[in-house]
């Protein structure tokens, strides 16, 4: 009896955290910590340049640690009252000047978040690392082992949101304890680059809970090495067993395509049992037609998710319902179908057919359902599809400038630039300029370009950035008024003129307008943040509009933050600012005599 | 038993001399200079320096000076860098000047370093950003502007219309140093070669939707060429007085919509009354018919840039004249050009084939060599490296060509390089002769049409043997005459003509007198005549295949169905081993087609079974059924 209602309630705490679910926004429950330095406020800001600085207001949604430097150990942190096995979890942080914490899945592995603003070589400590196991048997120097650094630095400056989402499988155990398998770092994206695939970890890294993995362990955050703030943390388990295929049989026609006949109903040539689920059972690879069954065993009522890869003409169908109608398809291309099912047997039917021999025969099936994480269905032989193109991707080792078409989300529209070109530098800082308006079109951080879409093959002229891009807009940067910004440079005798290069292969953009020479320069400061000088010869009174955005935050006398915080607008103190509303957008308008200096940290 | 002997003996002689006969290789070198590991040279443009220096443009947007050229090793230097897919290059006053897709650009090294510093936008133009909407150019007016050319875009859903979807695409348009820009000329697919010659503005467009096949055209003033797509924005101020109303009154656009609502790709109607371009010119005066056509997949099927030789002999007996490249199969043609009723129309031979990639773009050397860059990416090239940057060199010997062939009222005067061998040229059996046109209409391409082989009435040879006046019994004005003097020989080494096909373009039939009857020699020894250049087995032949063919029993093989692969220009794009543009035959084979669905798909291709080709192949429904089938029992004897 006992053992019955134990089952019951972990099955009810478990089922709490089955669907997504967002935690630590109102107030601190689920969650303990021995000393006061997390709560819940309404909002955070810190300035980037003094050291440790988070300043909060009232209120609710956000967490924050206030840490002094120096005051160390575990009283500091916050640990769940819940365990977790496999977990996604996202969330927002921000980092004061200075600070250091971390995310520990389960309370053994962590992901480190740090103030790694501008850091050209993070390591496994910068922001987005998986931090080091430690063996204190090995001599001085060498203690630290496999610690995994993120892909590229792709961290913000402290006192702006960043954004990471972590896919944690726990590792795993047989009946009798033994590990069966290591604990894998899924992916891990900071700021939208994923910076982390599939990393195996071998065991837990320093500062871990327990000396080995586990099964189930609480979320911990590190308090006791600065200051930080998280919100929208949403957390997703996978705790459920996955779906599972048996009974699989095929029935397969292999003839020429005959547009007469009834794709359905053409002559069985060969049929019989599949031990999995394959296209291989085939004595040809193409001029085919084939009906796989099988018995789909659903492990709980719910949504299920199913991915398809085939070649040509195919189908999914559920109980007799088509889920994916017939399309055709190559065979790199993906398809989504969704059903509610019950828990229990269902009859899973996949037909392909295919004429065209260019096509190699591929099968994937991969589901997603209430509790368990994409699982293939499939054989890993089977879902074999036609080489994708070699990547050509560009490296800015040295600063380098390239002309392309760039598309850009213009609001809620795609729109392409096409006299657009990219600056690449050595410090990982990249931006995009409009020659067609003087815009500052994008900037971002990370690597520099993938010029695949434009020199493969015959190329459509267009390249992409690679990094955590931030997009502003296409609006031109200068005008006689704050009211009623051009839409375009209609009447403004915009002209282009091209640009310079300097001695380091940085260009200084030129154009004219209302009859005013005007040249743009763009350089890296700091070695990570961008510094614009534009200089107007001519008119004496325009106006350069720096942004046009949801938020505008005023963070101490010259400093702005953009965006909710996404990046920062430095100005000269004397400069004269005017924030103006346009629509539901804020706009940030400075008046330029001769010359405008801003900085834009991010 | 003499007899027979006297016949094997002449037989033995005859193939003996053939075999010994030079070939193009034996005149002029390709020179491959080594290139740096790392450096992609998919040249884009060519440009000689006054300093003997030659600078290349490439694809990837850059801008290399290859110093000391003519050396076994140039030197490369970085000149600029970062542009936006190059597509031509020209250097004045210390500055080159280049097209990007979207702006005219003037690079200058201002601080000396030998590195542009200042890449000034001379002018900016509209572009939609689809991939096709290249532009090309600039080439220098005599009024100091630039030309400028610009690729149509393709339609959304109908992927095969070109179109301009900004002002400015299938035109060539003027850019004044000021940056201000004025419509030239119209009527272009794309426009990937220009050339000034004496002054004048030539052009060179592809086979596409309503250009029958490649040719190179005059381009005055307000000349229209053929496709509508830059109709959509001319007006009362353009030099194009045509109007798109009055273009669709006589030609059907064929914007057809399927029962479902899709959009039918309009294909060649086998069975109609074609309309041709010329008759689109009697009408409308402005309308420009080709100087010459440079019939599709057998004088190229992707011409790029056109030069005039003015090495004064450096390069060779033919100063003056046109050398264009093609992309698709990696060579040079030549063209002479003359002036008849104050237009041009001219004569076209094969001149070099062999290089490594598709020939785009070519230049003079300093020393009267040639300079020839290439690439393919994403079309495909007989040459199968993906790009490359070579130069061609006479060797000082005297090829056995025809020097020129300019029309006469009643036929061709051809001029030889070499004296040639009397009894050869006074006998009719020597030479034949053909004329076609081609479609005018919004399907890809066209088959050869109204195809005539035309009467050879007699020959005059001159006194020096290197003039020979060839009549015939009938001229059609803007016809395509095409000459086969395969039986030809040269005086003394009995050599055969190294091209013994020429395509002239009559667009004018010159007045004058007419050759008497009794000038002319009218012998005709009726021996192996054949009826079109075609059915040439020599010369043009490709050396792959040769005693390869593992057929069967009763398939034909290579050099049993290699008359009929030339004359329906299959080996344009396919040969029997190896990918070109299109698949090997080899390959083809392996896909078990069956005869009769081959015929098919040669009939109406079907590019999406061959999806790692670039290139569609263009339908052939004007290949007669048992040459079709004879071509795919050779494949399938391939298996």
């Amino acid at each position: 009896m006992k053992k019955i209602a134990l089952g019951l309630l972990l099955l009810g705490s478990a089922n709490l955290l089955f669907a997504q679910e967002k935690i630590l926004s109102d107030d601190l429950s689920g969650f303990s910590c021995k000393e006061k330095n997390w709560s819940i406020v309404g909002a955070a800001t810190a300035n980037p340049f003094l050291d440790n600085n988070l300043e909060t207001t009232a209120g609710k949604g956000v967490l924050v640690n206030i840490h002094e430097h120096g005051k160390y150990g575990s009283q500091y942190e916050l640990v769940s009252d819940f365990t977790h096995g496999d977990l996604d979890i996202s969330f927002d942080f921000m980092m004061a000047k200075g600070s250091n914490s971390g995310i520990y899945l389960q309370g053994n592995y962590e992901i480190q978040l740090f103030d790694s603003w501008g850091t050209k070589s993070p390591i496994y400590g910068d922001c987005g690392g998986i931090y080091q196991r430690w063996d204190e048997s090995k001599p001085e120097g060498q203690k630290g082992y496999e610690g995994y650094a993120p892909r590229i630095n792709a961290a913000k400056a402290p006192g702006l949101w960043q954004h990471m989402d972590i896919s944690f499988q726990a590792a795993k155990f047989d009946a009798k304890g033994n590990k069966m398998a290591n604990a894998q770092m899924l992916s891990i994206k900071l700021n939208g680059m994923l910076i982390h695939e599939n990393v195996e970890l071998s065991g837990v890294t320093r500062g871990a809970m327990t000396a080995k993995d586990v099964a189930k362990g609480p979320l911990r955050l590190q308090g006791d090495h600065g200051s930080l703030a998280i919100k929208n943390i949403i957390i997703s388990n996978f705790d459920k067993p996955s779906a599972s295929l048996n009974n699989l049989s095929y029935a397969v026609s292999y003839a020429p395509y005959d547009p007469s006949a009834d794709p359905k109903n053409l002559a069985i040539d060969d049929s019989g049992e599949l031990k999995e689920l394959s296209w291989e059972f085939m004595k040809q690879p193409n001029e085919y037609a084939y009906t796989i069954k099988g018995d789909f065993i659903a492990p709980a009522d719910g949504k299920y998710t199913f991915n398809q890869f085939s070649s040509a003409n195919n189908t999914l169908s559920i109980d007799g319902k088509e889920i994916l109608d017939n399309k055709y398809t190559g065979p790199n291309d993906e398809r989504t179908g969704e059903i509610e099912l019950k828990a229990g047997k269902h009859t899973l039917a996949i037909y392909n057919a295919k004429y065209d021999g260019w096509m190699s025969p591929t099968l994937g099936l991969l589901v997603t359902g209430p509790g368990f994480r994409k699982v293939a269905l499939h054989s890993p032989s089977s879902m074999f599809g036609n080489k994708a193109s070699d990547p050509i991707l560009i490296d800015a080792k040295t600063n380098t400038n390239l002309r392309s078409f760039m598309d850009f989300d213009n609001g809620d529209k795609r729109i392409r630039i096409v006299h657009a070109i990219s600056v690449g530098t050595p410090e990982n800082i990249h931006f995009t300029y409009d020659l067609d308006k003087g815009a500052l079109l994008q900037f971002w951080r990370g690597d520099f370009l993938d010029a695949t879409p434009m020199w493969d093959s015959r190329g459509d002229g267009s390249s992409r950035p690679r990094g955590s891009l931030t997009q502003l807009s296409n609006d031109l940067t200068l005008a006689k008024t704050v009211l009623a910004w051009p839409k375009d440079t209609l009447g403004t005798s915009y002209k282009p003129k091209g640009y310079t290069i300097d001695d380091n292969n940085m260009p200084t953009f030129v154009y004219e307008i209302y009859g005013s020479k005007v040249s743009d320069k763009i350089r890296v400061k700091d070695r990570k943040n961008f510094e614009r000088t534009i200089t107007v010869d001519g008119s004496k009174d325009l106006f350069a509009k720096l942004t046009s955005a949801s938020k505008i935050e005023k963070v101490t006398d010259n400093l702005y933050a953009i965006d909710n915080k996404s990046w920062y607008i430095k100005l000269d103190p004397n400069a004269y600012v005017i924030i103006s509303t346009n629509g539901n957008k804020k706009e940030l308008t400075v008046a330029v005599k001769d010359k405008l200096t801003y900085e834009l940290l991010f | 038993m003499k007899k027979i002997q006297i016949l094997l003996l002449s037989l033995f002689c005859f193939s003996l001399q053939a075999q010994e006969s030079p070939k193009e290789e034996d005149f002029y070198k390709i020179v491959t200079p080594p290139v740096p590991e790392g450096i992609l040279l998919e040249v884009g443009g060519v440009c000689t320096l006054p300093n003997g220096s030659v600078a290349v443009s490439t694809r990837r947007g850059d801008v290399w000076i290859l110093e000391n050229p003519l050396s076994r090793k140039p030197y490369y230097k970085l000149f600029a860098s970062g542009l936006h897919e190059i597509l031509g290059l020209e250097y004045r006053d210390g500055s080159f000047y280049c097209v990007q897709r979207g702006e005219l650009t003037k690079l200058t090294d201002e601080n000396g370093d030998g590195k542009a510093d200042r890449y000034e936008t001379v002018s900016a133009w509209p572009v939609s950003g689809h991939y096709h909407e290249y532009s090309f150019g600039p080439k220098f007016a005599p009024d100091g502007s630039f030309f400028v050319s610009g690729n149509v875009a393709f339609g959304n859903e109908e992927w095969w219309r070109g179109e301009a979807r900004v002002p400015g695409r299938g035109s060539v348009f003027k850019v004044f140093p000021d940056g201000h820009r004025e419509e030239w000329a119209t009527g272009m697919r794309s426009p990937a070669g220009l050339g000034i010659i004496d002054g004048e503005l030539f052009y060179a467009d592809n086979q596409g939707d309503w250009m029958g096949s490649g040719g190179i055209w005059h381009l005055k003033k307000g000349a229209f060429t053929g496709h509508p797509a830059s109709l959509a924005w001319t007006n009362e101020d353009s030099p194009t007085k045509l109007t798109e109303e009055q273009f669709f009154a006589e030609r059907d656009n064929r914007k057809v919509r399927n029962a479902a609502g899709a959009y039918i790709k309009p294909e060649n109607v086998v069975n109609e009354t074609p309309d041709m371009l010329w008759q689109l010119k009697e009408k409308y005066p402005q309308v420009q018919t080709p100087v010459v056509w440079l019939p599709h997949g057998i004088l190229g099927i992707s011409n790029s840039e056109l030069i005039k030789d003015d090495t004064k002999g450096s390069f060779g007996p033919f100063s003056n004249q046109v050398f264009i490249g093609d992309q698709g199969q990696s060579k040079i043609m030549r063209v002479f050009m003359e002036k008849i009723n104050g237009e041009y129309q001219g004569a076209a031979w094969d001149f070099r084939s062999g290089f490594q990639s598709g020939v785009m773009r070519m230049d003079w050397a300093k020393d009267g060599s040639l300079f020839v860059g290439e690439t393919n990416r994403g079309w495909g090239s007989a040459g199968d490296a993906n790009q490359g940057f070579q130069r061609l060199i006479w060797n000082g010997k005297m090829p056995f060509e025809m020097l020129t062939v300019k029309a006469m009222p009643d036929g061709f005067e051809v001029e030889f390089t070499l004296p040639v061998d009397r009894k050869s040229a006074e006998d009719l059996a020597s030479i034949s002769a053909s004329s076609f046109n081609y479609k005018h209409h919004p399907a890809y391409g066209s088959p050869p049409i109204f195809r005539e082989d035309l009467n050879i009435k007699g020959v005059r040879l001159s006194a020096d043997g290197k003039k020979m006046r060839i009549v015939l019994d009938r001229l059609r004005k803007y016809f395509v005459h095409e000459l086969n003097l395969n039986g030809i020989r040269a005086a003394g080494t009995y050599y055969s003509l190294i091209h013994p096909t020429v395509y002239y373009t009559l667009n004018n039939i010159p007045a004058g007198e007419k050759m008497s009857t009794s000038d002319l020699k009218t012998t005709d020894s009726g021996k192996d005549k054949p009826s079109s250049a075609s059915k040439i087995v020599k010369k043009l032949v490709s050396p792959d295949g040769q005693g390869q063919a593992k057929a069967s029993a009763t398939a034909p093989t290579f050099d049993e169905v290699k008359p009929l692969l030339q004359k329906h220009t299959c080996l344009a794009c396919h040969s029997q081993d190896k990918k070109v543009i299109g698949p090997a035959f080899k390959d083809i084979a392996k896909r078990k087609y069956s005869d009769e669905k081959m015929a098919q798909l040669i009939a109406v291709p079907q590019p999406k079974n061959w999806p790692d080709y670039a290139t569609p192949m263009a339908p052939m429904p004007h290949v007669p059924k048992a040459d079709v089938l004879k071509i795919a029992s050779y494949i399938n004897g391939l298996r």
